[in-house]
């Protein structure tokens, strides 16, 4: 546990210092996701499922945006690029926008 | 023009005309005369009565599929065998059309009577038994006390049937009934007090009598499930001018003493009651719709509010008037009862409900089935479906969903916004590298 | 035949062209896919051309009325359907109970059509949907086999598909089934799959996670690729094979996949409330830990992650394990389903759900069945299997595990057998792509002459080119051993394509509503009793007759009778279906208030005992009674419909509650006229125990032509107007009743007008002169 500790502000000094503004961008878009996803779980919590589907439109909507996020986040990472061979990060980014396009559809479709 | 009405009349008077004409099936033509004052009620009240003797060659109850008789007296005891087409069989079939009977019978009745009774659910007791009340008795017996006497209050409870006002005792010199338990159907109009039995009175009782005390009906009834209606009883002295004349003294226990028997008044009443001059019901309209709506319609959803109206008459003196109740009950049945209610009286007959329809969708019947002691059956269903919710009937914008969309709507505003500042730091970045 | 010559001859044309370029070989895949399309097609004919166009069987009759109503009504009419005339009095919604997707396919091409001015009927449409998607499937095959060896290959296994009688056993002309859309959507979504874990594209993933909509709307089989698909993810993550790409394509395609999912009425929330879905998002909670685990391993790669990467992954999996189980224990989370837990056990169904073991579709698998639906593929493919196995890549574990897994779910069920199919063309035609490489390999520049004689040489050409590299160790194979393997191998194939056709043409294309018989001479007879009997139910019966009958029928009646039914083939209601059950093995009496309880006005049976057709309603009764002791138990009894033998017999050794069945005599009514021996039941083979009986409750209404459909009305209850007493139930005994009847009797028939007779008569009253004589 121990070297837990010791080891977070280890991390968190690696993460400003190596992680290009670009990428914090997008980890500051992910951070804001994924807070919105956790007071839509509290306020489920709390409530009740009642609107089972609007809640999980709006939860899993949240989820997605996180998903594609990090994906796009890994696209766009230039330590990646043997990974996603023959993707560019503007293909990425289009990616993501399309699938933001389909997944924004659906949700509206399933909110009620 | 008014042809059209002289000839409307005319059909009418034809329809009223057939629904009157009756046979009556004698053992021999005196029969006429001992039991004229009944025949004589029946006549006033536009019964047109053909007699015929029961073993009449020519006896036909229809011709060419078509009833020439709408009701059937059989005041032949002695019968073996019907004549012309009349058989056990002519006759049943005749109660399964839709015909009403009146039959009745002695101790000496054959064996067709009881074919026929057992037809209708009842029995007769054997050939030449008969009922013997050994404290029942009336003063003009003969000694075997066969004649007995019997209190009003052992009629059926049935105002319809039996009129109101018997306070007369009763007369009656015949055989006896038994009826079947399991029937729901048959009626003991009359039956013998409990110290009466049945058994031929020239034997020894040797065996158990087969009806004994209060189970020895002496006048049955039935209405069948298409409404015909057959009263049967064991004395054709019953419906005699005698009985209908004597006066009634009672030789043991309390010596009831009347001028007059009761019997007139019963046998006119029983035969209103069997000829469907009373207690006829029908369902005139029926009406359903959604709370608010103006048509009706066949299709409700889950939980609608539906008013349903029934409009009820009865036959009183040979016209259909409003019918006066508070216990017509409506069902909303699929499979079983879902709804069970009272309909609400209205002015002119109408009987209302107003109810919640269930939350469970299917195919579902309105039921009206009245059925009372008397009255012909009331039975009026209407089949409706209930759906369930259309897609575009839920409830919307709920407001504990609120979080839920502003949240959706966040995700896309933020996704717009980020593509703009991602977009933007994308040129940005290479002059910071460059830096 | 025909498929096998349109294919010979499409090889034809090919030979000598081989100028090795990418044009070329273009050409040679579009002209092969075109002929597989065609031949598959073709083959698929043979329904409509024995018979006519005409819907087959049961459950496509509802697809095609559906898809009737929603061509009719609009869409969201069809959505909103609520069909009262479908297990009455309960009624259906059509629109929450059914997989939209193949009324929706067949409604977009019958409005396409129209709007180009093609007037064709839609019934036309729903009688070559399957042929047509067929084609389909075969192209989707040869992308998913590209995908995962070579275009060859894909070739192969894009003529395997087209022909091959385990996927034409469900898409023949007529046979109007989710399954016929269903394979090609499955394909479909592999291939996208394979294509996005591949490239790691979120375009690819959403793509994938849109055909696997398409998939959900059409078949309940959807249910295979959310539980393959996290497998495949799941063995990669065992086997160290965990990849950024793997990430990005399975997170995204599951969670869309989800909230498409989730679009289907039929499907609502079961994604996230039944168990059989569970393990995706398993899964999906996995990759997501692994996947940020690994972010915090790359961000500081020094220090001691290894054992928390281990420990954090292992931590993950039992904390999400625990939280299903958990949730299932709290009823949040469904238990499996019956039919699922069938597959695992398949003693399982026969015990608990009788109504799922009473569909020949759902008993296991017979060796023999294998061979009839796979033929010589059922032999290659583990060849195939083996070759993927040993040059693994990510998409060949996929390809195992799909082998693997549908091998297994074929063995359990025949029906499954469908699923099996895609994945053993695709592996037998790796095979076979690799075998003729092996052969071909060093032929193709100094032997042409060896060329001519190999019809699928075609293949190899376009292929060999593009063949990814791999190890091909093998050398110096002579000569004879060469051209012999190529001849067995073309002899191999032409048997398969014959098999092929003969399987398709006599196994497959019977549209089991209109039978055919054989006489002596070769000559086809055509019964056509079950259209006699629903035509003469739609134009005989008041339009809202209730018509009972076993659940197999109830599409068909509703379909074609337009009748309502009480049961049908969507067996949703267990309980409604026992009790009809319970009607059907009751004696009359009791049966008769069941159906007066259900308002049944007519009811129909299936009797075959005329014309020896096996699949009658007396075979199928000891499921009646089984699924109805299910429901009631204190009625009905199993054993009590079996001689003290334990047999099934229908003769006079059969038990009286046989005998005394509704079903029975409903079957055997009045059957005494017919037959060569009188009342010989030629299906079982033996004399009917009890005849000569009389009904009491029902009349019969209608009888076709070959006994096979009998209708009976039911008496309505004031048909029983009168409470006759019986003469067993009297006290009184008539002294002569007997003597009397037939008295009357005689009376009766000898004249009509007959004198009675009075007892003891006083007065001599004379007959009256008959006057009139008629």
């Amino acid at each position: 546990m121990s070297s837990l500790t010791s080891v977070i502000p280890k991390l968190y000094q690696e993460y400003t210092t190596k992680t290009s503004k670009k990428l914090k961008i997008i980890d500051a878009y992910l951070l804001y996701v994924f807070l919105t996803a956790v007071i839509q779980f509290v306020y489920c919590c709390l409530v009740g499922t009642f609107p089972f589907n609007s809640f999980l439109s709006g939860f899993i909507s949240t989820v997605s945006c996180f998903v594609l996020g990090v994906c796009l986040r890994l696209q766009v990472n230039p330590e990646n690029k043997n990974e996603f061979q023959g993707l560019s990060a503007e293909r990425g980014f289009a990616d993501f926008i399309f699938a933001h396009l389909v997944l924004h559809i659906v949700v509206i479709n399933f909110i009620g | 023009m008014k042809n059209l009405i002289i000839l409307c009349l005319l059909g009418y008077l034809s329809i009223a005309f057939a629904d009157k004409e009756t046979l009556v099936l004698v053992d021999n033509l005196n029969i006429r005369e001992t039991h004229s004052l009944f025949f004589k009620s029946l006549q006033e009240r536009g019964y047109t009565l053909t007699f015929k003797l029961a073993d009449d060659a020519n006896l036909v109850l229809s011709k060419y599929g078509e009833y020439l008789y709408k009701n059937l007296i059989v005041f032949a005891p002695s019968v073996v065998e019907f004549g012309g087409q009349l058989d056990t069989e002519a006759i049943t079939r005749f109660i399964d059309d839709g015909g009403n009977v009146l039959m009745a019978g002695s101790s000496a009745a054959g064996d067709v009577y009881r074919e026929i009774a057992s037809e209708c659910g009842f029995e007769m007791d054997e050939e030449s038994a008969a009922v013997i009340d050994h404290f029942n008795y009336d003063s003009l017996d003969e000694g075997d006390h066969t004649r007995i006497v019997v209190s009003p209050k052992n009629l059926i409870d049935a105002p319809t049937i039996v009129g109101t006002h018997n306070t007369q005792p009763l007369l009656f010199d015949g055989t006896g009934l038994i009826l079947d338990k399991d029937n729901s159907l048959v009626l003991p109009i009359l039956t013998a007090d409990s110290t009466a039995y049945s058994y031929n009175p020239k034997n020894q009782v040797k065996e158990y009598p087969h009806a004994v005390g209060r189970k020895t009906v002496l006048i049955a009834a039935l209405q069948a499930r298409n409404n015909a209606r057959i009263v049967f009883s064991g004395s054709l002295f019953f419906f005699s001018d005698e009985a209908f004349n004597s006066p009634v003294s009672k030789v043991h226990g309390d010596k009831i003493k009347a001028a007059l028997s009761g019997n007139k008044q019963l046998s006119i009443h029983l035969s209103q009651w069997v000829f469907g001059e009373r207690g006829q019901l029908r369902v005139q309209s029926v009406h359903h719709q959604r709370q608010g709506d103006k048509q009706s319609s066949n299709t409700y959803t889950i939980t609608d509010t539906v008013v349903y109206r029934i409009e009820i008459e009865e036959l009183k003196n040979g016209k259909w008037q409003p019918f006066e109740a508070n216990d017509v009950q409506l069902e909303f049945v699929r499979i079983d009862p879902f709804i069970r209610t009272t309909l609400q009286k209205k002015p002119n007959g109408i009987y209302e409900a107003i109810f919640k329809v269930p939350d469970v969708w299917g195919v579902y019947q309105f039921k009206v089935d009245y059925d009372r002691v008397g009255y012909t059956r009331l039975y009026h269903s209407t089949q409706v479906s209930v759906r369930p919710l259309q897609h575009t009937q839920y409830e919307r914008f709920i407001p504990s969903a609120y979080p839920y969309y502003v949240s959706a709507f966040s995700m896309m505003i933020g996704v717009f916004l980020f593509s703009f500042v991602f977009l933007y730091y994308k040129e940005d970045s290479p002059k910071s590298k460059a830096e | 035949m025909p498929s096998a010559a349109t294919e010979n001859k499409a090889n034809v044309p090919k030979k000598g062209i081989f100028n090795n370029t990418t044009g070329f070989s273009t050409l040679i895949t579009v002209t092969v896919l075109s002929l597989a399309w065609l031949a598959g097609f073709a083959s698929r004919l043979f329904a409509v051309i024995r018979f006519e166009s005409i819907i087959h069987e049961f459950d496509p009759w509802f697809n095609y009325r559906s898809t009737a109503y929603m061509v009719q009504h609009g869409f969201y009419n069809f959505l909103n359907w609520f069909d009262e005339r479908a297990w009455y009095p309960l009624g259906r919604i059509v629109g929450g109970t059914v997989y939209p997707g193949l009324m929706i396919t067949s409604g977009t091409i019958h409005w396409i059509l129209h709007t180009l001015n093609i007037p064709i009927h839609i019934r036309d449409i729903c009688v070559f949907l399957a042929p047509v998607f067929s084609g389909l499937t075969a192209i989707a095959t040869y992308l998913l086999t590209s995908e995962l060896w070579s275009r060859g290959a894909g070739l192969f296994a894009a003529c395997f598909i087209a022909i091959i009688p385990g996927y034409s056993s469900r898409s023949v002309a007529g046979s109007y089934d989710n399954e016929g859309i269903a394979i090609f959507a499955l394909q479909f979504t592999y291939y996208l799959w394979l294509k996005s874990i591949k490239s790691g594209s979120i375009f690819w993933s959403i793509c994938t996670a849109l055909s696997y909509f398409y998939m959900v709307s059409a078949w309940g089989g959807y249910v295979f690729i959310i539980n393959l698909i996290p497998l495949h993810v799941f063995v990669l993550l065992i086997m160290g094979r965990f990849s950024q790409r793997l990430f990005v394509s399975y997170s995204v395609f599951y969670i869309v996949g989800l909230l498409l999912s989730m679009q289907i009425p039929f499907v609502g929330f079961q994604p996230i409330r039944t168990s059989e879905h569970m393990a995706a998002s398993g899964v999906f909670a996995l990759l997501m830990a692994i996947g940020a685990l690994k972010y915090l391993h790359s961000l500081n790669p020094k220090g001691q992650w290894k054992q928390l990467l281990i420990l954090g992954g292992l931590v993950a999996a039992v904390t999400v394990f625990l939280a299903v189980v958990l949730l299932t224990y709290m009823g949040i989370i469904a238990p499996w389903s019956g039919r699922f837990y069938s597959l695992w056990d398949t003693g399982y169904a026969k015990i608990h759900i009788p109504i799922i073991a009473s569909v020949s579709e759902h008993q296991p698998t017979t060796w023999s069945s294998f061979f009839f639906d796979l033929h010589v593929l059922v032999c290659t493919f583990p060849v195939g299997l083996w070759y993927c196995i040993k040059n693994v890549n990510d998409e060949r574990v996929f390809v195992a595990l799909y082998a693997l897994s549908a091998v297994y779910f074929a063995g359990v069920m025949v029906r499954l057998m469908l699923t099996l199919t895609p994945v053993v063309c695709v592996l037998a035609g790796i095979a076979f792509s690799i075998l003729l490489d092996l052969v071909l390999r060093e032929d193709e520049t100094p032997a042409p002459t060896q060329e001519s004689d190999d019809k699928n040489l075609y293949d190899k050409a376009g292929k060999l080119k593009k063949r990814t590299p791999e190890p091909v160790g093998e050398t110096g194979l002579g000569m004879n051993v060469r051209s012999g393997t190529l001849i067995a191998f073309m002899i191999l194939l032409m048997l398969f394509s014959v098999h092929c056709t003969w399987a398709t043409s006599n196994a497959y294309s019977s549209p089991s509503i209109v039978l055919a018989s054989y006489g002596n001479d070769g000559s086809r007879k055509i019964l056509d009793d079950f259209r006699e009997a629903y035509g003469w139910l739609s134009q005989n019966t008041a339009e809202d007759a209730r018509v009972m009958s076993w659940w197999d029928y109830g599409y068909q009646i509703a379909g074609m009778g337009n009748r309502t039914t009480l049961v049908d083939n969507n067996t949703w209601n267990n309980s409604h279906i026992a009790l009809v059950g319970k009607a059907m093995a009751s004696n009359e009496t009791a049966a008769y208030n069941i159906m007066t309880m259900l308002d049944v006005d007519y009811v129909l049976v299936i009797f075959g005992g005329a014309i020896g057709y096996s699949g009658d309603d007396i075979n199928k009764f000891i499921w009646m009674v089984r699924i109805a002791e299910g429901e009631h138990p204190k009625d009905i009894h199993e054993a009590d419909y079996f001689t003290e033998r334990g047999e099934y017999r229908i003769d006079s050794e059969a038990s009286k509650t046989m005998l005394n069945s509704l079903m029975y005599k409903l079957s055997y009514y009045r059957y005494d006229s017919g037959g060569s021996p009188p009342g010989f039941d030629r299906t079982r083979g033996a004399l009917p125990g009890l005849r000569g009986f009389k009904l009491t409750y029902l009349e019969e209404a209608y009888t076709t032509e070959h006994w096979l459909v009998r209708i009976y009305r039911v008496k309505k209850p004031d048909e029983f107007n009168r409470p006759r007493l019986p003469l067993a139930k009297r006290t009184i005994q008539t002294s002569n009743v007997m003597s009397k009847k037939l008295a009357v009797d005689i009376g009766h028939m000898t004249s009509k007008r007959r004198k009675g007779a009075l007892k003891n008569k006083p007065i001599l009253v004379k007959g009256k002169k008959v006057t009139k004589l008629d």
